[in-house]
């Protein structure tokens, strides 16, 4: 009896508790925003406001109604955006049953498929209900693209490209070519009497002398001489990303067991030991069997990564995740190239945008394609309205003194900032159809035109990089900017023989994917077994295993079938040059 | 008296089976206590046995979360309506496959339970679903899920364990089947009805396919996708190296793990009261005569 009414009494107060959180919930609207915003979209949003579905690129952007500043911006324009949550489940049953939301992103593997059964909207008639898009300078060798390689073999125009033009990089003072490059703590490096680094080899010993300096933060947690994580790795071992950077290659062949020189414009096979790919490896476990290595490397996942990195527990970022905080400079390593374009001629390679044939809603989509090729409205939808985190006189725009003081205060990215409504200021992480680096039509004061990032913009960088640290770096480097350090070595590149060639490579069959996806698991596991290894020896023994394996699994013939892709994909490239 | 043997394994299975508890346990007691303690000191790693930088502000940014109240009340709602339906579909369903005079009896059975060995794939059922009207409402969560065949076997098995005569009287009686189901039958089987009421009651409880595939409309998303959404968010920054932003916005891991231990804690608190029906539920069918 006793225990039925303690049982009794558990369960009442289980409902009133969860009771008590439901009535305690947030209500359904806007993310984050304030009852301002909420009645600002409210009052927005008229009879003549009609709602279009998207169904985004990948799982980076919320579902749902996008409501706040966006929101509103987005009304005043005619429409009412809802993106559909991603999945790939969720993709082919969409494709399967037809039921397409108004506007979607495809993937290349499903597009030719979707235009042969007329599920996509024919653009060539369109095109001039988008201006900004035909105004969009760099767009026209991207449609061009499009046309020609992503229409089914049509010649019309079913999707825009995404991505297009130049990234933000191209006027950064710091970062300016992001992961390619090494980079130090820059404070610590100065503790230690900034020795020269020689080489990649060198590099380990001054690693090995930050760390001895500064062996633990000031709440004796332990620091590292560099962190890896495992939860980014995908179709290859992440972690040789940055190594490859570091020396003018890039890794988007790896998949195919192919390592690319874009400085020489050559691809090697990865099973060599005169590889790049066996040298990183070599260079890790040299990290870890000097102790310098977080050993809980293989278990972090990326977000990890990068906590421990940007609170600067690695005096060297490897890996994948080149931190990006003002506690990193960049360092030249005599020798080496690094290669950095930060143009995208074709677009994203792997995505379009388009338009449902059937919709209903055809003027709301392509108003809204033809916003994602506006600079100036880029600007509002990423940095939120004007008056708020920047503000304009018409020509000109410049950042609010509310912005500054809190770039000087928590450096750049977006931090807890929030805008005058109380929305939660955050980045929409999707792709619009031009790059981070076009120019809207505001100056800023003195002639020059403001780019779409405000983080980008020239007293944003100025206050960002204004701290000892950098002071100190231009002091010993002697240079005022990376690029001016890499440009006088002659050690930078923007241009490959190898460029924009992934744009034009084909997508290997099933069951040569079947057979790329178990090269994946051995040369991973390999790897991170390589990097872990005690001594030399077991080192080229795991080195042997993994040859062997690969072998037996077919590499080379798959290393010969992308070989020849690629060097189609070159002259189809060069074709479309002509 | 016990042996020195007997002692000496007492203690061994003790630690074993300690051990053993612990590794299950201490998933959920990390979740409890990242979710209380420092999220950076929870992204660095460095939360392991006690909870440092003790706050509750993960939780409070929960409830603010968008749509979490209305997503809760879906995920009850389902839980409820859709384990009720499928007690009464299948129950009564099982019942009418234990009467020898019912028409086709075998075929019935045997294509009712070729289903539980064969599936259309996902596409078919896709079709299936949307070709009746479900996409996008409410009763996809309910409809499709009225009928479990692995359920029916279990609760026919037990109601075939009854002893004939009872239903016989009542039958004498002038009780027709609906009668004697439901005033003579269901009650004899609450042990395995509380069986299949706690499976379907977790299946649904924590469901989130269903949502990502047939769900469009975020007021009728669940706790589970709720969830499911935001772990995906990180998945997807992560496989895009080359595209990523440095200013791209993740949910920090102690949101994340505080969404996990909302959606985990009702299901685990409910379980304890249903465990001993659980427990008998289980054993119902395995011991005949």
């Amino acid at each position: 009896m006793r225990k039925r009414r303690e049982m009794r009494g558990c369960v009442l107060f289980l409902s009133a508790a969860l009771s008590a959180g439901l009535a305690g919930c947030g209500s359904e609207g806007t993310p984050a925003s304030g009852d301002t915003a909420q009645k600002s979209l409210s009052s927005a949003i008229s009879d003549e406001v009609v709602t279009i579905t998207m169904y985004p690129a990948d799982a980076n952007i919320s579902s749902g109604v996008v409501g706040g500043h966006k929101g509103v911006y987005f009304a005043d324009n005619g429409f009412e955006l809802e993106v559909w949550a991603y999945s790939d489940e969720k993709t082919n049953a969409i494709l399967a049953s037809g039921d397409l939301p108004d506007i979607i992103y495809v993937s290349k593997d499903n597009l030719d498929v979707m235009i042969e059964a007329g599920m996509l909207l024919n653009l060539e008639e369109h095109l001039d209900q988008m201006p900004h898009v035909l105004a969009y300078e760099p767009m026209e060798v991207a449609l061009h693209y499009v046309r020609e390689f992503r229409s089914a073999g049509t010649g019309e125009l079913y999707a825009l490209p995404l991505t297009v033009g130049d990234n933000q990089t191209k006027e950064a003072i710091a970062d300016s070519t992001e992961r390619n490059a090494v980079k130090l703590r820059w404070d610590i490096y100065e503790e230690i009497g900034a020795p020269e680094i020689k080489d990649i080899w060198e590099l380990i010993d001054v690693m090995e002398q930050m760390l001895a300096a500064h062996p633990t933060d000031a709440d004796s947690a332990p620091c590292y001489g560099t962190v890896l994580n495992s939860g980014s790795d995908t179709s290859y071992w992440a972690c040789m990303v940055m190594f490859y950077r570091w020396h003018g290659y890039l890794e988007e062949q790896l998949p195919y067991l192919l390592e690319a020189d874009m400085v020489n414009g050559t691809f090697e096979s990865i099973l060599s030991e005169d590889s790049l790919y066996y040298k990183g490896l070599q260079w890790y476990n040299e990290v870890y069997r000097r102790g310098l290595m977080d050993p809980d490397s293989i278990n972090n996942d990326r977000a990890t990564q990068k906590a421990k990195v940007d609170s600067g527990y690695a005096m060297v970022p490897a890996g994948c995740l080149p931190g990006w905080v003002t506690r990193y400079y960049e360092y030249y390593i005599p020798g080496s190239n690094i290669y950095f374009d930060y143009t995208s001629k074709y677009g994203d390679s792997n995505k379009v945008i388009a338009i449902n044939a059937n919709t209903e809603n055809l003027d709301a989509c392509l108003k809204l394609l033809d916003m994602w090729c506006d600079p100036d409205a880029y600007l509002r939808i990423i940095n939120g309205p004007d008056g708020d985190f920047w503000y304009s006189d018409g020509e000109n725009a410049y950042l609010t003194d509310e912005t500054l003081e809190h770039l000087r205060v928590n450096g750049p990215g977006t931090g807890d900032r929030k805008y005058a409504t109380g929305e939660d200021a955050s980045l929409w992480n999707t792709s619009f159809c031009l790059n981070t680096g076009a120019y809207t039509s505001y100056q800023d004061g003195n002639g020059d035109y403001r780019i779409l990032r405000t983080q980008a913009w020239q007293e944003a960088q100025e206050i960002t990089t204004s701290n000892e640290t950098f002071d100190s770096w231009k002091k010993t480097t002697g240079f005022d900017s990376w690029k001016e350090w890499l440009e006088s070595e002659q050690a930078y590149y923007s241009n490959s023989p190898l460029a924009d060639i992934s744009s034009f490579c084909s997508k290997p069959d099933d069951r040569m994917q079947l057979t790329i996806d178990a090269l994946r698991e051995v040369v991973v596991n390999a790897s991170w077994k390589m990097v872990y290894a005690e001594s030399r020896t077991e080192f080229n023994k795991i080195w042997g295993q993994m040859l062997s394996d690969c072998e037996g699994l077919g590499a080379q013939s798959i290393m010969d079938w992308r070989m020849a892709d690629i060097e189609n994909a070159a002259n189809i490239r060069d074709s479309l040059q002509k | 008296m016990k042996a020195k043997t007997d002692i000496i394994f007492y203690i061994f299975a003790c630690l074993g089976f300690g051990l053993i508890t612990l590794l299950c346990l201490y998933p959920f007691y990390y979740l409890l206590i990242a979710t209380i303690s420092d999220n950076q000191l929870v992204n660095l790693g460095r939360i392991y046995i006690l909870p440092k930088g003790i706050h509750f502000d993960n939780y409070f940014k929960i409830l603010k979360l968008q749509n979490l109240g209305n997503s809760f009340t879906i995920s009850f709602l389902r839980t409820v309506i859709g384990t009720a339906a499928c007690l009464s579909v299948t129950s009564y369903m099982a019942y009418f496959f234990t009467k020898e005079e019912m028409w086709g009896r075998r075929f019935w059975h045997r294509l009712v339970v070729v289903t539980m060995y064969f599936s259309a794939g996902m596409i078919p059922i896709y079709l299936n679903n949307r070709m009746l009207g479900l996409t996008n409402s409410f009763w996809i969560y309910i409809v499709p899920n009225m009928l479990s065949v692995y359920n029916m076997i279990l609760i026919k098995t037990s109601i075939e364990a009854m002893p004939a005569e009872l239903e016989e009287s009542a039958y004498l009686d002038g009780a027709g089947y609906v009668i004697r189901f439901i005033r003579l039958v269901l009650p004899l089987q609450k042990p395995i009805l509380a069986t299949v009421a706690l499976f379907q009651a977790v299946n649904h409880w924590n469901d989130f396919f269903t949502t990502k595939l047939y769900i469009n409309r975020p007021k009728l998303y669940t706790l589970q996708f709720q969830l499911y959404e935001l772990l995906n968010q990180v998945t997807s920054a992560s496989e895009q190296i080359n595209a990523e932003d440095p200013y791209a916005a993740i949910t920090p891991l102690g949101i994340r793990l505080t969404l996990t231990a909302v959606v985990v804690i009702p299901i685990m608190l409910v379980y304890p009261f249903v465990q001993k029906y659980y427990v008998k539920g289980v054993m119902v069918g395995a011991v005949k005569g």
